[in-house]
């Protein structure tokens, strides 16, 4: 990568996309985590093993805002460096970074 | 999902490398020599791929990549194992030579190039990266200064990842080094700057465990190692066992980091007992709580007594008694209120897993952000201090194209995050380099409040 800006680029893509996988792991860990709890409920676990699975949730639940609001900020981040890069718009990296942008707003609007 | 990537670099970094993959390659049914799966529980597969990579043919690999500046370490560990890929070795050809300026500035940054190809490599496979582990000493040439350069590299590549550093400190009782100090202290601002979550590993407190505790006569490195591993093998016990607390790397962040800048944490491991010594314990829960609080049994040379717990967390592995646990964890809480700060309410956590270390019935990891770090800290610093006074063995390092100005510079970051502990303790101005604000004395629920948003903010800042 002989361009600074296509390694720029290619580098806040990269963080999007990453991003965009960890919000929705951190979705899905929830809803995991829940039913884990109707299992433990329905084998008829101690009350403090019910407890302590409502604690993970809640912290699993804590997560999803915070990863979301990291995804939101760095999808602004890559957003604007697309509409300031134009004449790159013919590059691979560019379009790369376009699709990558695009799964990254679908995400942020679940 | 939620992978992660491991580098180990230079002499002791790989050395506790091989240790780690070791244990946990045990604990999850894989070979150590072939890679091979012969496990019985499916617990084992679960969440293997947050270490090991695999291949359609059930044969793992460890997510690692083996670096030094000098051959010879790394190539043993190829020829004894099939658990690392041939391609993820990077070697220099021409050691640092203790010198961190030539692990920073020539020897190591020659092969920096490569050791962050073969890290994209890692990255693009996985399917979502939650982050890096480093392990390295500060001590050496090549674990001081090759690591603050991939430091760097890592945070301006991947600055949504954390990175998580487990750090072996060097030691006076153990050192054949001169300079020792010198690395340690330069190491100091990329741990300071750039690392998320540092473990101290500190020889000095392995040292006095192989010598107290385990009664080994010629204690060596490898036996230094395996503790290590044991306790390495705890902290992660999260991240590779569904069910619990803190299973990610960020939410151990979240938990145990209230300002950005205290992250070193201190580890603690028992039973730290022989073979022998085990027939005599009892083994029960309660013996366990009580020892992961002892200053004996902490992989750093401190009294948690000199200082308050900011945060702190138990990793118990076994069969036991949540409730029991739980319980006894709250009683040494509320026994020893007294060393723990009052501004940050419910700031020890605790977690469960079935599966116990190979070798023992059950087993309890600690973790903890104390202020008491500053202890460790000191030593560093007046170690370095009193060679730099007279400028010994300077002429290594300017000789590399390093100049004084940069030792002082890491003694004032170094004084600094003394600082930040300290005034941490008091309660007030917490978190020294921040914003201000911080958590306040007194009101618990005004501590809440304050603490979470300024951890928040500090990380968007940076």
């Amino acid at each position: 990568m002989t361009d600074p800006r296509i390694r720029q680029l290619v580098i806040k893509s990269g963080v999007v996309r990453r991003l965009t996988r960890e919000k929705y792991c951190y979705a899905k860990e929830v809803l995991t985590e829940q039913a884990r709890l109707e299992k433990l409920r329905g084998d008829g676990a101690d009350d403090h093993v019910l407890r302590k699975q409502e604690e993970v949730i809640q912290e699993c639940i804590m997560m999803v805002p915070d990863s979301k609001r990291r995804l939101q900020k760095e999808y602004e981040v890559l957003e604007k460096y697309l509409a300031d890069e134009q004449d790159l718009i013919e590059t691979d990296s560019y379009k790369k970074a376009a699709e990558i942008l695009k799964d990254a707003k679908a995400e942020l609007e679940t | 999902m939620r992978e992660i990537v491991t580098l180990q670099i230079g002499g002791a970094g790989n050395a506790i490398g091989d240790s780690f993959w070791h244990v946990i390659s045990h604990e999850h049914g894989v070979d150590y020599a072939s890679g091979r799966f012969g496990g019985t529980s499916p617990l084992q597969l679960e969440r293997i791929n947050v270490f090991f990579n695999a291949t359609a043919s059930k044969r793992f690999y460890a997510r690692t990549i083996l670096i030094d500046t000098e051959a010879s370490t790394i190539q043993r560990l190829n020829a004894s194992s099939q658990l690392y890929r041939p391609e993820n070795f990077v070697a220099g050809s021409e050691s640092a030579g203790n010198n961190f300026a030539r692990g920073y500035h020539t020897d190591g940054a020659a092969i920096l190039d490569q050791v962050l190809e073969n890290t994209r490599r890692e990255v693009e496979s996985v399917d979502s990266l939650q982050g890096f582990q480093l392990l390295h000493s500060i001590g050496g040439g090549t674990g001081s200064g090759l690591t603050s350069l991939i430091m760097e590299a890592l945070v301006e590549q991947y600055p949504d990842n954390l990175l998580c550093n487990y750090v072996t400190i060097p030691s006076p009782n153990m050192s054949q080094v001169v300079v020792e100090p010198y690395n340690a202290l330069l190491s100091t601002p990329a741990l300071v700057n750039n690392s998320h979550l540092t473990f101290c590993l500190d020889n000095e407190a392995l040292f006095q465990i192989c010598n107290r505790n385990l009664k080994l006569k010629m204690s060596g490195y490898e036996h230094i190692n395996h503790i290590v591993a044991l306790t390495m093998s705890g902290i992660t016990t999260c991240l590779r066992f569904p069910g619990q607390l803190n299973a990610g790397l960020r939410k151990i962040y979240v938990n145990m980091v209230p300002f950005p800048r205290l992250h070193f944490l201190i580890p603690g491991f028992a039973p730290l007992v022989t073979c022998k010594q085990q027939q005599f314990s009892k083994g029960t829960v309660s013996e366990l709580v009580q020892q992961i609080f002892y200053s004996n049994n902490l992989l750093c040379a401190i009294d948690l007594r000199k200082g308050k717990l900011l945060t702190a967390a138990g990793i118990f592995r076994g069969r036991m008694s949540p409730r029991e646990v739980d319980q006894l964890m709250t009683g040494v809480r509320n026994k020893n209120i007294n060393n723990f700060v009052d501004w940050i309410p419910n700031n020890i956590k605790t977690a469960i897993c079935d599966i116990p270390p190979r070798g023992l019935k059950m087993s309890a990891t600690f973790i903890g952000n104390t202020t008491a770090i500053q202890t460790l800290f000191q030593r560093l610093l007046d170690a370095s201090m009193s060679m730099l006074r007279r400028k010994a063995h300077l002429h290594w390092y300017t000789g590399e194209g390093m100049e004084e100005q940069e030792f002082q510079d890491a003694q004032q970051e170094l004084q600094a995050i003394i600082d930040d502990y300290r005034s941490s303790a008091e309660g007030e101005d917490s978190g020294g380099g921040g914003g201000g604000g911080g958590g306040r004395s007194g009101s618990a629920e005004s501590g809440e409040e304050e603490a979470t948003p300024e951890a928040h903010c500090q990380y968007c800042t940076e």
